[in-house]
């Protein structure tokens, strides 16, 4: 609600349409989702690795698969945004289907998804990348620790003030990464391996490999972020439309972006050469493949706006668990002072705060345990965090169901049953070969464990949030009753009618 | 004498440099609960299952009051939190033109660069700058420290501010007790229609924080 672009309403029947007038449209909603995609980090670093870890040539298409599936979960995803306009989104949902211990541990996973694995795991790639970037460009030599550090230090600051040139400054670099990827793209695709255009890793049968689970994983882990439109429902210009729209928009630019992308890069390497050429050349490959064949300058301007698509990226998380803290601390899960709000910026500093000093432990955790920060930081944290945005994601669906199965909360067959029941089925599909696939996803020994200590991380936060719901609903029922109303959990509550303890002997 | 809520919350929520306490945007919609609150305090409008109606009585004595009902009398079927929102687009304006038309205070445009952010925005200086012991924030700190309980009025003033966050900026800002205690006293003393504004105003504030 920005001063500048308020309109007086003309005086009669105006109101409502000044008011339409002031919300977001579908643009905005599709630009502050793609954003936190970082579409080119995942065309360079998310399909690379996805080759180079599967050892499949099926990416390009476990991309289109991924995109089918989120869209049949956006069909109800949406629905329930339509009835619940509340800006909570994931937990609200849940809360509001499957109950609020659920929906409480459904946050406790959000919690440790977005924040501490995803944005960190981002971190540490700016870092690697910034570290190299600026070895090549600027013969400037330093630890990737000390860019991960510059990068934590400007989003610690960007979260708590407000720069209001600064969306203008990310939707213009966001449009130049995506057109650089499709650039490089062409140019790889008018130049294929041995000179003859394969179509081979888009064929199905790439798919049935053992590598599917990881695969499909790694895909997920690049659409992270398209599920934030329906936390603006409630400011959305259309509550019918506006969210859909912009849901299905983000879905199909995403995965078709991916999709090509991936597919280039196997033509231009030869797709009996993408996986070797992956594993060898990391998220330098989508820039070797294109440079004999494009002006020097294009290929440091992709690098300059990788750089930039992870910042963007890093930034974009710290504002989506900034606004999860808020909310629960709004509703009393969370302490009361993690739901301050920056005095001139308006921004959720209570929140994030607490994430940036998550941040700037698990950067210091790096540098003291030696772990490799594109390895273990960039790649693990962020497959994990989108892992627990897909269980997320298949709790939802269920949470959907379960919510228009009862007889007050009316919706289509199609969007209120059948398309959160196949999302469901989908989505648990993909956990199972997820989980199925673990140790080769995460590159470990099977018979190490490791990977039961990264996954293992959703079910004890999740148990902890159901826990934590149920001492709450003995411990203080007031604030058990508001779980799941985020910014709303005030209207209509009863908790404040009790007179304070100090109301006696006055304030002081 | 016309309850003049959202003037006394807009002085409470500018410094004695005519520079906003919380962001402008957050007076602005504590500014558009106020409008609201005003004319419910007055019997012009009422709410029922968050649905804002309007009450067939004597025009208000105040041009902004009557201009605001005019508005609702015309546009019937939006929601108390809908109006929240759509008073907020001009509140800032409006009330801020009711209280310089009084001779309260100044406003000051700045210039120039004002797109680009590099300003602070328009001041609204206070003409009587010297007694911040009278401000409305001053007097409700002080009835709350003496254990008093505020007048209806002062209650809702006091609720928007909480509602707002401005409480913090304004009133004692290092006794955690403060904000129950006016909780407290919104329960006690302000019409059960007008509490429900004053919470939609908090939830409205919530929302703008979280999308924007």
């Amino acid at each position: 609600m920005s001063n500048t672009r308020t309109r007086r309403g003309s005086s009669r029947g105006g109101v409502a349409a000044a008011l339409a007038k002031s919300r977001l449209g579908v643009a905005p909603l599709v630009f502050s989702v793609m954003a936190a995609a970082a579409p080119l980090t995942v065309v360079a670093g998310g399909a690379t690795a996805g080759f180079a870890v599967t050892g499949s040539t099926g990416i390009p298409l476990a991309y289109v698969v991924v995109a089918v599936v989120l869209g049949v979960f956006a069909v109800g995803y949406v629905a329930m945004s339509r009835r619940i306009v509340n800006a909570g989104a994931f937990y609200t949902y849940i809360t509001r289907g499957l109950g609020r211990p659920a929906g409480v541990g459904g946050a406790a996973v959000a919690l440790a998804a977005y924040g501490p694995l995803m944005q960190v795991g981002l971190l540490c790639g700016f870092g690697v990348v910034a570290a190299d970037f600026m070895t090549t460009h600027a013969s400037l030599t330093m630890p990737w620790w000390i860019w991960a550090y510059i990068a934590w230090a400007a989003v610690a600051v960007l979260g708590v003030i407000r720069i209001d040139l600064l969306g203008v400054v990310l939707s213009v670099l966001l449009v130049a990464e995506i057109v650089v990827a499709v650039v490089l793209a062409v140019v790889q695709v008018e130049h294929p391996a041995g000179g003859r255009l394969s179509v081979t890793t888009l064929s199905p049968s790439n798919l049935l490999t053992t590598g599917l689970g990881a695969g499909l994983a790694t895909a997920i882990a690049g659409f992270v972020g398209f599920e934030g439109t329906a936390v603006f429902s409630e400011e959305a210009k259309d509550p019918r439309r506006t969210v859909a729209r912009a849901t299905f928009i983000a879905v199909v630019l995403i995965g078709g972006l991916y999709a090509f992308c991936a597919w280039a890069m196997s033509v231009a390497a030869g797709p009996d050469q993408i996986v070797a050429r992956s594993t060898a050349e990391g998220s330098a490959l989508i820039f070797n493949l294109a440079a004999p064949y494009v002006p020097a300058v294009v290929i440091t301007v992709g690098q300059f706006l990788l750089l930039s698509s992870l910042f963007a990226a890093v930034l974009a998380f710290q504002n989506t668990q900034a606004r999860i803290v808020f909310a629960l601390a709004r509703e009393g899960v969370l302490p009361a002072v993690l739901g301050r709000v920056g005095k001139r910026s308006k921004a959720p500093v209570g929140g994030s705060i607490t994430q940036t000093v998550i941040a700037f432990a698990a950067i210091i955790a790096f540098v003291l345990t030696g772990w490799d920060p594109f390895v273990n930081g960039f790649f693990w944290l962020t497959v994990l965090g989108g892992i627990g945005v897909l269980a997320m994601m298949t709790i939802v669906s269920l949470a959907v169901v379960a919510f228009f199965t009862r007889r007050d909360n009316q919706a289509g067959v199609w969007e209120g049953r059948l398309a959160p029941l196949l999302a469901f089925a989908a989505l648990a599909a993909v956990c199972v070969v997820t989980v199925d696939n673990a140790a080769a996803l995460f590159g470990v020994d099977p018979a190490s464990g490791t990977q039961w200590r990264l996954l293992g991380v959703y079910p004890v936060v999740f148990i902890i949030g159901v826990v934590g719901a149920l001492i709450l609903r003995s411990a203080k029922p007031e604030v058990y009753a508001r779980i799941g109303l985020g910014a709303h959990s005030i209207v209509g509550a009863v908790g404040h009618t009790a007179e304070p303890s100090t109301a006696a002997g006055g304030v002081r | 004498m016309w309850p003049k809520v959202a003037d006394q919350l807009f002085l409470a929520s500018h410094d004695s440099f005519g520079e906003p306490e919380v962001h402008i945007d957050v007076v602005a919609i504590g500014l558009g609960g106020a409008l609201i609150a005003e004319l419910m305090l007055a019997g012009r409008v009422t709410s029922e299952n968050g649905l804002l109606l309007v009450l067939e009585t004597a025009a208000p004595s105040d041009v902004l009051a009557n201009a605001v009902l005019a508005r609702m009398r015309a546009e019937q079927s939006l929601s108390v939190a809908d109006w929240i929102k759509a008073l907020a687009l001009d509140a800032v304006a409006e009330v801020s033109g009711r209280l310089a038309a009084a001779g309260k205070i100044r406003v000051e445009r700045p210039r120039r660069f004002r797109t680009l952010g590099l300003t602070r925005g328009t001041k609204y200086v206070p003409i009587d700058r010297t007694s911040r012991a009278s401000t409305p924030a001053a007097r409700i700190a002080d009835t709350i420290r003496r254990g008093e309980y505020l007048q209806p009025v002062n209650a809702v003033l006091a609720g928007l501010m909480v509602a707002m966050g401005l409480h913090r900026e304004v009133l004692d800002t290092w006794d955690p007790g403060i904000e129950r205690h006016i909780r407290y006293q919104v329960a006690q003393r302000v019409p059960a229609n007008v509490q429900d504004v004053i919470d939609r105003t908090e939830a409205s504030v919530g929302t703008d924080v979280i999308t924007r």
